[in-house]
């Protein structure tokens, strides 16, 4: 039999800086991220087995994630809105290394327009599909620095709610200088590949 | 990204190992797989392709998840889970594959050409340094009194209030011939790694 190297699952990253105007200043273009964390599988647990498990939150505790009596539309949701800072895709200044059991950003910029701070746009969040010989879901939001200080963006994950609790599924380093008034906007890609 | 790997065990009536494959890469994930991601982070309810081919409801968004998308059967269930097949037509992975080719129907008397399917179990995703690592493991026993040969492994997860299945994972695997009496054990390993 033909050895084939492990696809997986694929989550790819991209991070691109547009000015006021919406011009492309700089675009890092698809590279591969590293960084699901332990609390995506958790999830996948929970739902593979039926029943609640428990996973680190955000704020350090043990939380419920996934399954057990809550129905879909309450779990793993990302579906964050305009200047919604605690779902979806989020951004933050720390740059400390990724690890496996990293639970929330390390110095997530909230929303806000004061030092600390973004602007965040509406989550976007595509259908599964067929795109030539993958399967991608791809995940999109824009932040604005409204701060009128650049802001050095150093890290982005991924943050889920699941009946009132958040968990980080995704948590990536990269550098991403976003000039006041100029906006960055993030794409992850989910991909499965035979 | 979440590598995957399988890894398929051979043990003889009185316990002994007679072959282990090691980890294999994995490279299968179908198209049903991102369609639950597409229907939890969209809140929408989500119909995929099922087992026999028809387009079927795999997540309602209202219903508990605790009812979808499981794996974890019992003794003798071989309509999800953990399954085996003998890819008789010899179909190749393919990211729209919904089934296995021929799967391997479950028998606890000994019916000719069926294996005795036990009970899914997990290890629950857990450190093992550098990576974390979520196990599913499925032991098949031949009782017919002539070896079966397996050549495809999948995953397929249940509906449990339509009463639907849809493949989400189908592995080709290199021939294991599976003696009487033995025990043919058939592992998954989900992995996060930074």
């Amino acid at each position: 039999m033909k050895e084939k190297k492990a696809n997986g699952i694929q989550l790819l990253l991209r991070a691109v800086v547009t000015d006021p105007d919406g011009k492309v200043v700089s675009d890092t273009g698809q590279k591969p991220a590293r960084s699901f964390l332990i609390q995506f599988l958790e999830f996948i647990f929970a739902m593979f087995d039926g029943a609640w498990k428990y996973a680190t939150a955000t704020n350090g505790g043990e939380d419920p994630i996934g399954s057990d009596g809550f129905s879909v539309n309450r779990q793993l949701r990302i579906d964050g809105q305009i200047n919604e800072s605690w779902k979806g895709i989020v951004v933050g200044t720390g740059d400390t290394a990724e690890t496996n059991e990293d639970y929330t950003l390390e110095t997530q910029l909230t929303e806000g327009v004061g030092a600390g701070n973004i602007t965040h746009g509406v989550q976007n969040i595509g259908s599964a599909a067929v795109v030539g010989p993958n399967v991608d879901i791809e995940l999109k939001r824009a932040f604005t620095n409204n701060t009128g200080s650049t802001i050095t963006v150093e890290e982005t994950g991924v943050y889920v709610t699941i009946n009132g609790d958040y968990h980080c599924i995704i948590r990536d380093t990269l550098t991403a200088p976003v000039p006041a008034m100029y906006s960055l906007t993030i794409y992850y890609t989910i991909r499965t590949t035979v | 990204m979440i590598e995957t790997y399988y890894r398929i065990l051979r043990h003889d009536p009185g316990g002994r190992l007679v072959s282990d494959t090691g980890l294999i890469p994995s490279h299968s994930y179908v198209i049903q797989f991102l369609e639950i991601f597409d229907a939890i982070w969209n809140r929408t309810d989500k119909n995929a392709t099922d087992v026999d081919g028809a387009e079927t409801r795999m997540i309602t968004t209202a219903i508990a998840l605790s009812n979808q998308g499981r794996v974890d059967a019992g003794v003798g269930a071989d309509t999800y889970g953990l399954v085996v097949g003998t890819n008789a037509g010899t179909t190749a992975e393919d990211n729209e594959n919904y089934s296995l080719d021929t799967k391997i129907l479950h028998s606890g008397i000994g019916d000719a050409g069926k294996l005795n399917y036990q009970a899914l179990t997990f290890v629950a995703p857990h450190v093992d340094a550098p990576n974390v690592d979520f196990h599913l493991s499925r032991a098949f026993l031949n009782e017919t009194g002539v070896g079966i040969t397996v050549k495809e492994i999948g995953l397929i997860i249940k509906n449990a209030t339509s009463t639907t299945y849809h493949m989400i994972l189908r592995d080709v695997v290199a021939d294991e011939l599976v003696g009487d009496d033995e025990t043919l054990t058939v592992i998954y390993t989900l992995r996060t790694t930074v």
